[in-house]
């Protein structure tokens, strides 16, 4: 391990997310336990809300992701929810690895941190352990607190619960590596909080797009439609093509990502 | 032996030449300043050696090590001040050194705080908190903390009160003593001339001249001022070597690159009531590089 990252490194991006882990687990875990607890009311009156979507263009309803015969059980509950948690998830994901991989853009510490006796290729691994490491954080405590809530709301199917997290997950993953590329290829990072959120969002309205115009090649352009929840609670499986597209992009953007760190010119900053 | 050595050095910013063939030799326990004015190619060329950016053609070793492929183990022993000093948000002086320190073997926590004291620098104060000159500070002691046998400053006083710049100089000078090799960028001429052994002047790109330092101000000129007895005389005063003449009514004031003899020979002809003959500073040298080589 000691060969491969830098622990001082290491340390010293663990003390700024650390406090990014507990956000973000609150944050998700919250919109999550808040839904959930919705659930029951919103179940046993099925028919009022069943009635109040009926009123709704059916352009609308395939934007929000709502499918009236599968939105009254959990599942599909959660599968319209997720489009919001996902959305979520997403900007959390190129925040952690922004944060960290733009730090000395960012900070205009790329003099102090590059002079040092440490290789690039230490330096992005040390990153990438970090962030990621946060990442599978937040996650596997947002998902045990939400299998948590899951007995709680009992009777409904785990295993299709397990493949959507895991959709999530695949989804976070795709976005936290287009965070390591933004971080690296755009010239200046200023403020953090308006890449993620912009970037979160144009993907998210691509989403909502191709669910309106029902394209099947739109959902390529955008993760956001990846892995739709319908399809999991129909397969009780991931669709293979998006994984493969998936891992496609995950390769692409962080080999390209790491060999541009290494060959990259540090401009003097002022 | 030799600390540095460049060779054909070259880099362009897409088609933006920064410098070009440079040639350089620095040896261990020099003082070598580089002067130029800006976008001279001052900074590209020590950011080459760092291995901040890289090379278009040629090469620059560091301890007899390729600087692009052994960067990691040169920079065990190299220490760099640069002009401007950015840090972390939120840091303590005092960490942000630690932090520095982690990267090299061994532990440097008294050279530190000898360095803080020297500098008097308040460790435990926030970095954001910190006036320029106290930044400038952190930068001095982290370039030095780790004993480096190459410092290299780029323009390493602004912001430090002439105390300051003082003890810097001191210490610099005890670097060196200990064996340590100094490659300083300025375009402060008189802190070039204060401690430099040897200059190298880049202009556009391409060294114009390396010369020790003793010898530039030797070599080229003398400020002479003479105060005829008569204003004819000032008026008609001439002799090859003589540039820039200027005459304010008895006083004829120039600048002498000529042999002093062949001066001193003509100036017995003449009554003359004062003679003043300085010194160039290197501020004068340089505009004799700039004026005449274009």
């Amino acid at each position: 391990m000691e060969r491969l990252i830098s622990m001082n490194i290491f340390k010293f991006e663990f003390k700024y997310l650390y406090k990014q882990i507990i956000i973000w687990t609150i944050s998700l875990s919250s919109i999550f336990i808040i839904f959930s607890a919705m659930f029951p009311a919103y179940h046993d009156n099925k028919d009022a809300v069943a009635q109040m979507f009926a009123t709704y263009p059916p352009e609308v309803l395939k934007a929000l992701g709502i499918d009236i015969n599968i939105i009254f059980s959990f599942n599909g509950f959660y599968s319209f929810i997720l489009t919001y948690i996902l959305l979520l998830a997403v900007i959390m994901s190129l925040y952690l690895s922004i944060s960290v991989f733009a730090r000395e853009k960012k900070n205009k510490t790329s003099d102090f941190l590059l002079v040092k006796p440490i290789s690039r290729q230490k330096i992005f691994l040390t990153k990438l352990a970090a962030s990621g490491l946060s990442l599978i954080i937040i996650n596997l405590l947002y998902l045990m607190i939400s299998l948590t809530m899951f007995d709680f709301l009992n009777g409904i199917n785990k295993n299709d619960f397990i493949l959507i997290f895991s959709s999530l997950f695949i989804v976070e993953i795709i976005f936290f590596a287009m965070g390591i590329f933004l971080s690296i290829m755009l010239p200046k990072i200023k403020n953090i909080g308006n890449i993620t959120t912009g970037v979160g969002f144009i993907f998210f309205i691509i989403g909502m797009v191709a669910g309106i115009l029902d394209q099947e090649w739109l959902n390529y352009l955008t993760p956001f439609k990846y892995f739709d929840s319908s399809y999991i609670l129909k397969h009780h499986a991931l669709d293979s093509k998006y994984i493969i597209l998936s891992i496609v992009i995950i390769s692409y953007l962080l080999s390209f990502s790491y060999i541009s760190y290494l060959k990259r010119d540090i401009d003097q900053v002022s | 032996m030799d600390i540095i050595k460049i060779n054909k050095l070259t880099k362009y910013y897409g088609k933006v030449k920064g410098i070009e063939n440079l040639d350089l030799t620095i040896k261990e326990g020099e003082i070598f300043g580089f002067i130029g004015p800006n976008g001279a190619g001052k900074s590209t060329t020590i950011r080459t050696l760092l291995s901040l950016i890289f090379p278009t053609s040629g090469s620059a070793t560091i301890f007899g090590k390729d600087t692009v492929k052994y960067y990691k183990e040169i920079l065990q022993d190299v220490g760099y001040l640069p002009s401007e000093v950015f840090y972390y948000d939120n840091m303590r002086a005092g960490e942000l050194l630690d932090y520095a320190a982690s990267f090299y073997q061994g532990d440097f926590s008294n050279r530190i705080n000898e360095l803080a004291k020297i500098l008097d620098l308040d460790l435990t104060k926030k970095i954001d908190e910190l006036s320029y000159g106290n930044r400038k500070k952190v930068g001095i002691i982290q370039g030095l903390l780790h004993r480096p046998k190459l410092i290299i400053l780029d323009e390493p006083t602004g912001g430090l009160d002439p105390l300051m710049q003082q003890k810097f100089f001191s210490i610099i000078e005890e670097e060196r003593k200990n064996g340590a090799t100094i490659l300083f960028s300025s375009h402060i001429l008189s802190e070039v001339q204060r401690i430099c052994d040897r200059v190298a002047i880049i202009k556009d790109g391409h060294i114009i001249k390396i010369e020790t330092v003793k010898d530039m101000i030797k070599n080229n000129y003398k400020k002479i001022v003479i105060e005829f007895t008569s204003a004819l005389d000032a008026n008609n005063f001439d002799l090859l070597g003589i540039t820039n003449p200027k005459i304010d009514n008895k006083i004829l004031s120039f600048v002498y690159r000529g042999n002093i003899n062949d001066l001193m020979a003509k100036l017995s002809h003449y009554q003359l009531t004062d003679v003043h003959i300085t010194e160039p500073d290197l501020e004068e040298i340089f505009m004799h590089y700039y004026g005449t080589v274009d």
